[in-house]
């Protein structure tokens, strides 16, 4: 309380607020300026704490065109896409390098003076779940036989939880360990690089509820066969 | 003047902070409904085994998947003023411009004001055009870079509404425009709609999750700018009806039979409930904070306050909005 007096009056009186600002930006549509300065969240890591992110999506959910591109960094984010079975769920954290729930510094950093690593902005901090898949059929890319790739939200060990409002998956399905899956893996998790083809850890971009015997996927417009969603 | 104007408008909104964090804002007590969610399982909506009217955000994530949307004990919520038990004055920032694409900074603007004007007990928010008195609690707006989730769908807005884990209090949250996609002035084909976008993500942040209603702002896959029956029914649940000081108009005819109506529109946007709610909460006895009254130079504020005001306050606006 004492402190935020102070900086009313110090506000009030003149003196250089010792807050520092917030990045700003100029607004474009990605096509015209693709290095717009992303915004950064200004968590506060004093207490545990429960971000909810949604994502809103537009017009209707698509699997086709299966485009992966990993050179075209304006391009669709998959590297690849699958048919899957999710074979184990890891424990939620952080997507700090190693995992450790970033530091006040640490999110003050990124939120006021981000900068770019090898040429690309960094992601946002943020919760993340990994989970194992066996890989079934590639649809598109090319992968082993198994993958871990991420999705977010989920509860650290230090009390923080993020829950995801569809932002890793969509259409009726709740992941589980021994359902499948079509997954559309993303960029990486921490070095957001799109041309690195090696999927180390790989960000799961979207995942759908799949039936291998009827080959059914489960869209939020409905259930479809795989087969004619992947044609368009 | 304006620079005068400026210092004042710093003291003022700093000085809202420190009361706001003062008070400490009180724990939440969520109204008893906080979803219009019913269960039918013969009748899918989305893939989901419930149809919801309005929702809360953190809802199950309905529709996504086929749980129980209710929030109960989880629910997230602005607080409300501690004593009046009135709305909330919290800062909003827009950190992103207008483009040759898409007007980006004029809808949300505009969605804020939506949002803010509601006659609920939600926040009203004002502008944090210093970004140094901002802070937390906020709302920010920003374009960010979510990428594309693959095959032709776009993912157009992103909303993060943060919470202490240890009474649901919401403190901050950011409603971005995901600028990996392709944005347009207005729905067009492969391109996500500036508008119905960033009203959806600012929904979001003030707590409202998703609807089953196509028409709806909160639809999920929301292509509406208008703060529609549902998406203010789950205010009115949340936050319950608009407690004002008492003060709201003085008594004084509308806007718009006074002012005449375009008088009360800035930038294609209806400010009527906005001004008519900072009106209320400038004339409170609590809170007093912010006090957009107060920002207005005396000189040009004389004698007939609803009327003067009105026009005062779009001058205000503005000055300091636009």
């Amino acid at each position: 309380m004492v402190l935020v007096l102070a900086a009313s009056l110090a506000a009030c009186t003149g003196t250089a607020p010792t807050v520092p600002s917030p990045p700003t930006q100029t607004a474009v549509a990605a096509a015209t300026l693709p290095d717009v300065t992303p915004g950064y969240t200004d968590y506060q890591m004093a207490h545990p704490i429960r971000p909810h992110l949604d994502c809103t999506y537009a017009g209707t959910v698509r699997l086709h065109p299966l485009t992966v591109d990993p050179k075209d960094p304006n391009g669709p984010d998959p590297r690849a896409v699958a048919v899957a079975t999710i074979t184990a769920i890891g424990a939620a954290h952080w997507n700090t390098a190693d995992g450790h729930r970033p530091t006040q510094a640490e999110v003050d950093a990124l939120a006021r003076s981000p900068q770019k690593v090898n040429g690309l902005w960094p992601p946002d901090w943020g919760i993340f779940t990994p989970m194992t898949f066996s890989i079934d059929r590639v649809l598109a890319g090319s992968l082993g036989s198994t993958v871990t790739g991420w999705t977010v939200g989920g509860a650290t060990a230090e009390g923080d939880l993020q829950s995801d409002g569809g932002c890793s998956w969509l259409g009726p399905f709740t992941p589980a360990v021994g359902k499948s899956v079509v997954v559309f893996l993303g960029r990486e998790l921490t070095l957001s690089d799109p041309a690195d083809t090696s999927l180390r850890r790989p960000k799961v971009s979207t995942m759908f509820g799949y039936h291998p015997g009827s080959d059914l996927v489960d869209l939020p417009q409905g259930s479809v066969k795989l087969s004619k969603a992947l044609a368009g | 003047m304006h620079t005068l104007r400026k210092a004042i408008t710093r003291c003022l909104l700093v000085g809202s902070l420190a009361v706001t964090a003062g008070l400490g804002l009180a724990s939440p007590t969520p109204a008893a409904a906080y979803n219009d969610c019913q269960y039918t399982p013969n009748t899918p909506t989305n893939g989901s085994p419930y149809t919801c009217r309005y929702t809360q955000i953190s809802n199950n994530n309905w529709p996504v998947g086929s749980a129980d949307p209710s929030c109960g004990n989880s629910c997230f919520w602005w607080p409300r003023a501690p004593q009046s038990g009135g709305p909330i004055s919290i800062p909003y920032s827009i950190q992103i411009g207008n483009s040759n694409r898409a007007k980006f900074f004029d809808d949300a603007a505009a969605a804020l004001y939506a949002w803010s004007g509601q006659p609920y007990n939600s926040p009203w928010t004002y502008d944090c055009h210093n970004n140094n008195t901002c802070g937390n609690p906020s709302i920010v707006v920003r374009g960010g870079h979510y990428g594309r989730p693959g095959g032709s769908t776009l993912a157009c807005g992103y909303s993060n509404v943060i919470n202490y884990a240890s009474d649901n209090g919401v403190f901050s949250t950011y409603s971005d425009y995901n600028i990996d996609e392709p944005f347009a002035q207005g729905p067009s084909a492969g391109s996500c709609d500036a508008t119905t976008v960033i009203y959806h993500e600012v929904g979001h942040s003030f707590t409202e999750g998703h609807s089953s209603v196509d028409s709806d702002v909160m639809f999920w896959m929301g292509h509406s700018a208008t703060i529609d029956g549902d998406a203010q029914s789950y205010l009115n649940a949340m936050y319950g009806p608009y407690k004002s000081s008492g003060h709201s108009g003085g008594g004084c005819p509308s806007c718009r039979s006074v002012c005449g109506i375009e008088n009360c529109v800035l930038a294609g946007q209806d400010l009527e409930g906005y001004l008519n709610k900072a009106w209320s909460l400038s004339q409170g006895t609590v809170p007093p904070v912010p006090d957009p009254v107060s920002m207005i130079t005396p000189e040009s504020c004389p004698t007939t306050p609803y009327t003067i005001w009105i026009n005062c306050t779009a001058n205000w606006l503005r000055q300091y909005l636009q």
